[in-house]
């Protein structure tokens, strides 16, 4: 098969001006948050996401998970003593949000990492060395892009009968890179024409100090921005799989709060409302929180706001 | 000073080389020819990739036949393993590879195998009859997305930073993170059961049971009233991408120097926004109509278990809980193959609508 | 090449001059001003423009990059991008005897305008034409749009104007912008803006991004297209050698000012302000030393807080204290047809005679500005 290689960086991606050396990096990332700053929607995309992090991980620390079973208070209403009413088995809600975020947060964030890493050492790789092996990569990739991903993972899901939700964030990463890394492999080559890098070249640094210490931090944007577009699309797949019943329904997670109480029919409940919505409400934040400093984000990054697939 | 005519080969045609020596090499460097030859090996490689991951597994379907009629039925495990080995008439036995020529030959001939759960059932017919409601939902609803999406993507570019942008966009973003089960669990809690916009119940089916099936009025109605809740949803769970990437596309054309100058050459604009910016916006849009079909198609195994819509992906959920895997392949296999193929139509749109393809050839990538 | 004497030049010009008499003018520019909006405050791009644009002639723009000119020249045709308004000024344009305020004209008169009365040809040709579209179907749009709907009439006329660009219509109208040069669509863009007959035609830029040999003929198309059919030009470059080959009068920009203006040979030769006369040392061909090139020290003023007084008194050499620091000096009758807004403008000249003597000889007559080659560096580059 014929490899549709790009050559040129998507505009998106040659609209992030390169520096050199970590310092830039860092440098860069500080500007980021300056501007993110006097950004209004990644600012409040920024709290947004913060304030659930603190929940989810702080959270814990103050608000007991309540495992008492109340067979007459069950379906209760929101009151004082449940802030969010109690579930099917009469226990408190509010602290089963407080502590669902953790496994579900954890589990996009390994997704993520595991999805970004992969794409950006095989496309930066793929760049670099060119040939066959570029070939070969980006025309799995493409591949894989034209996947049905959901359908795919949970077939996979069904098959394997993961133990544990974090089997999900392995498969997630191991099935969502490639979208990444198109981008990477287009800002890797653009970078590898420039002068430093052959100079870098020239000078007998290693391969993988020339991806390390140039490419690498050149791309720090875009990569950010991919990583949560990644944390995004694993926490949606991890609550639908949850959904489908294919990951095991043990432990405190959002997804899990939400599966029982449509399981158990509290959707149906008037008094209820808030069991459904307080994990729902919860997802919503969190997620959207993501969006808007992506969205933000790829305004800093990219004023001209091309289009990115 | 010199009279400059231009000569023949100064338009910028693509190089036309000896007509013998590379008809083959011209054949496959055709556009067309190309992305048919990319979907076919796509096809392949699935085809491959399910049937590998499917014969290799560490459990089988028999020790869930087992559990499930000794946990169900009180049966003994001998009971229990005789009824199995009777009723999953599979040689799981024989040699990989011959089992593996054996399936793509199947496949070739759309012989998918036959259900284990519903013995004898053949998968093809299990498909036939599920998937046309399911690609019925997803296609109306990604061509309404798609069509509302433009529109709003529009809107939000040529309106940009006032209210009506921040709406839009905000709409969009808000939207974009929201899991499928969510948005059909907040679409059955508030517009069923506490607004009663609609009947949950009723809602359920591909269409009300008993009801007489053909191209007749009240079937057709009935089959819309069926169908509008996935049709919505799908809609409202695609329709922030293509907002995202209308609007982006949009605002770039705008600041085309060609869109400047049809300014300055006086063309009205209503011209402009159709023929110079929407034309040129649209075109990067249609590639990811097949992305957008695979992640509408995802989206299906949720609605459809939500709202109990008798599709495919309602059967594909069926299969995975029964662990029946000639179906489970048979249904990701023939998932995948209209995504491909919607890819390829995708493709060669994109080639006959930009000239720059159809004329010059090569990739639109 | 024709190379005129230039003696022949000044009389051919007196007698366009003479000829045209007092209602001559086809754009009659007066005090216009424009201000982008940015987050530090207005940026007075163009601050309080007069020129009069007269019927057949070509006048040239010149300055360093972010004098203003571009946003002159778009202002004219009410173009500007967003962030930037017209804050003062009138415009207006004459035709048959009859006179439109454009600035006053609503959109669908401003629509109209453009292109059939005004053609403004913007920077950059490469991207000047929508790349889903055959080269045909946007002269068609291009006339259409002005109610012309006879196609056989708009293919005629296109043909025509194709083979007055020496391009060969029947290869070009059916092709889509990709399959063509950079420079062939230059010349189509050129045969597109003479398709409705406008009086006016502005040129931003008309060479920037074309290699040398296409610069050429570009500029001997613009010199035989302009005699042949009599269009009025204005043009904005920062190539003094175009503007010396394509101009009847020139007039120089600064801090979103005109400085000077006045009839190419003069400006060229005789220039009046230290600001001209700076551009023209920094040009190399204009001396026959390179040595004695020398760039204008400093940079232009940043346009949101201008200096008081000259705004290029921080980087004139003629600069004297109390006047030049504290008073914008208007533009001065300096010779025939000539204006210059410098206070000190007779220092200039005695320097100039000097200069001259020093060498004996008189530059007057024996540097024709013709001489400049179209490959002279651009003064952006040094500036």
């Amino acid at each position: 098969m014929s490899t549709t290689a790009t050559t040129r960086p998507t505009p998106a991606t040659a609209a992030i001006k390169p520096k050199a050396g970590w310092q830039h990096a860092l440098g860069d990332i500080r500007n980021t948050f300056r501007m993110l700053r006097r950004n209004r929607g990644g600012f409040i995309g920024f709290l947004l996401v913060v304030g659930m992090l603190l929940i989810s991980f702080v959270g814990p620390l103050f608000v007991e998970l309540d495992t008492v079973n109340r067979i007459s208070r069950v379906f209760a209403p929101a009151s004082r003593e449940f802030p969010l009413g109690t579930d099917f088995q009469g226990r408190s809600v509010w602290p089963q949000v407080v502590h669902g975020g953790r496994q579900a947060i954890t589990v996009a964030l390994l997704a993520a990492t595991i999805s970004t890493v992969i794409s950006v050492v095989l496309g930066a790789l793929s760049a670099y060395i060119g040939g066959r092996t570029d070939s070969l990569i980006t025309a799995v990739a493409d591949v894989m892009l034209t996947l049905p991903q959901f359908i795919l993972l949970a077939v996979l899901a069904a098959i394997y009968r993961p133990r544990t939700v974090f089997f999900l964030a392995v498969v997630l990463g191991l099935i969502t890179w490639p979208a990444l890394l198109r981008a990477v492999r287009a800002q890797a080559l653009s970078i590898r024409e420039r002068d430093y890098i052959e100079a870098a070249r020239s000078l007998g640094l290693g391969r993988w100090h020339v991806i390390v210490s140039e490419i690498l931090p050149n791309m720090a944007g875009f990569i950010i921005i991919s990583f949560i577009l990644s944390m995004t699309a694993a926490m949606i797949a991890q609550v639908n799989l949850v959904a489908l019943g294919l990951v095991p329904i043990s432990g405190t997670n959002w997804a899990i709060t939400i599966f029982k109480a449509q399981q158990t029919g509290a959707i149906y409940f008037p008094d209820s409302l808030f069991y459904i919505l307080g994990p729902i409400i919860a997802i919503v934040i969190f997620q959207f929180g993501l969006v808007l400093l992506t969205r933000s984000l790829e305004e800093i990054f990219n004023p001209r706001l091309r289009g990115n697939l | 000073m010199a009279t400059e005519i231009i000569q023949p080969g100064q338009v910028r045609r693509p190089p036309v080389s000896t007509p013998a020596a590379s008809a083959l090499g011209r054949l496959l460097n055709n556009y067309v020819v190309k992305s048919l030859l990319k979907a076919l090996f796509t096809i392949w490689f699935v085809a491959t990739l399910i049937f590998f991951l499917v014969r290799l597994l560490p459990s089988n379907p028999i020790d869930v036949f087992i559990q499930e009629a000794i946990v169900m039925r009180g049966l003994s495990v001998d009971q229990a393993r005789v009824e199995a080995e009777s009723l999953f008439a599979l040689d799981l036995d024989r040699p990989l590879p011959l089992q593996y020529l054996d399936y793509l030959k199947q496949l070739v001939t759309f012989n998918l195998g036959q259900s284990i759960v519903s013995k004898g059932t053949p998968v093809s017919s299990i498909i036939m009859t599920f998937l046309p409601w399911t690609l019925f939902t997803v296609g109306t609803g990604l061509l309404i997305s798609f069509v509302l999406g433009i529109v709003l993507g529009t809107l939000a570019a040529y309106r940009r930073g006032t209210w009506i942008d921040n709406v839009i966009s905000t709409f969009a973003a808000f939207m974009e993170g929201i899991p499928q089960f969510v948005l059909g669990l907040v679409i059955i809690v508030f517009f069923g059961v506490r607004l009663q916009w609609f009947n949950i119940a009723s809602q359920r089916g591909a269409y009300t049971p008993g009801i007489e099936i053909g191209l007749n009025g009240p079937f057709l109605w009935d089959v819309l009233k069926h169908a509008w809740l996935p049709i919505v949803a799908y809609v409202l769970t695609t329709v922030s991408r293509w907002i995202l990437l209308m609007k982006n596309a949009t605002t770039a054309s705008l600041e085309e120097d060609y869109v400047n100058v049809a300014r300055a050459r006086g063309l009205e604009d209503r011209r402009i926004a159709s023929a110079y910016v929407a034309r040129n916006s649209i075109l990067p849009l249609v590639t990811y109509a097949a992305i957008a079909l695979g992640f509408s198609l995802g989206g299906a195994a949720i609605f459809e278990q939500v709202f109990v819509y008798r599709g495919i992906g309602q059967r594909l959920n069926e299969a995975l809980n029964a662990r029946d895997y000639p179906v489970m392949q048979g249904i990701l296999l023939v998932l995948t193959i209209s995504v491909v193929v919607s890819n390829l139509l995708a493709d060669v749109l994109y080639g006959r609508i930009d000239p720059r393809i159809r004329i010059a050839g090569g990739s639109r990538r | 090449m024709q190379t005129r004497s230039q003696q022949q030049r000044r009389q051919d010009r007196d007698a366009q001059v003479a000829a045209r008499g007092a209602d001559g003018v086809v754009l009659s520019v007066r005090g216009l001003s424009v201000e982008y909006r940015a987050r530090r405050g207005g940026v007075k791009a163009v601050r309080n423009v007069d020129f009069d644009l007269y019927k057949g002639e070509s006048l040239a723009l010149i300055g360093e990059s972010g004098c203003g000119k571009t946003t002159l020249a778009t202002a004219l045709v009410r173009l500007l991008v967003r962030m930037a308004t017209i804050s003062e000024g009138e415009v207006l344009y004459h035709r048959d005897g009859k006179t439109v305020d454009v600035l006053a004209l609503n959109e669908g008169g401003m629509r109209h305008f453009r292109w059939k009365e005004c053609a403004m040809v913007f920077q950059g040709a490469l991207n000047a034409f929508n790349p889903v579209l055959t080269i045909a179907r946007q002269f068609q749009d291009t006339a259409q749009a002005h109610g012309l709907d006879d196609k056989a009439e708009i293919d005629r006329r296109s043909r025509d104007l194709l083979r007055k660009v020496q391009l060969d219509p029947d290869r070009v109208l059916p092709s889509y912008p990709f399959e063509l040069s950079g420079g062939m669509r230059q010349r189509v863009l050129m045969a597109l803006a003479l398709l409705l007959e406008p009086q006016i035609i502005i040129l931003d830029e008309p060479t920037t991004a074309l290699d040398i040999l296409t610069q050429r003929n570009i500029i001997d198309m613009l010199n035989g297209l302009r005699k042949e059919l009599g269009f009025t030009l204005l043009f904005v470059s920062h190539d003094l050698a175009m503007a010396a080959e394509l101009a009847d009068r020139v007039a120089t920009m600064y801090a979103g000012r005109i400085i000077e203006l006045g009839d190419v040979y003069d400006i060229f030769n005789a220039p009046r302000h230290p600001y001209t006369y700076g551009l023209m040392k920094a040009t190399p061909t204009l001396h026959d030393d390179a040595s004695e090139m020398v760039s204008i020290e400093g940079s232009p003023p940043d346009l949101i807080d201008l200096p008081p007084g000259c705004k290029f008194h921080p980087r004139c050499a003629f600069m004297e204290e109390g006047k030049c620091t504290t008073e914008d000096p208007p533009l001065l009758e300096v010779g025939k047809r000539h204006t210059a807004a410098c206070w000190f403008w007779p220092k200039v000249e005695a320097t100039i005679e000097e200069e001259k003597a020093a060498k004996g000889v008189s530059r007057l007559n024996e540097a024709p500005a013709e001489q400049l080659q179209a490959s002279a560096p651009q003064v952006e580059g040094r500036a």
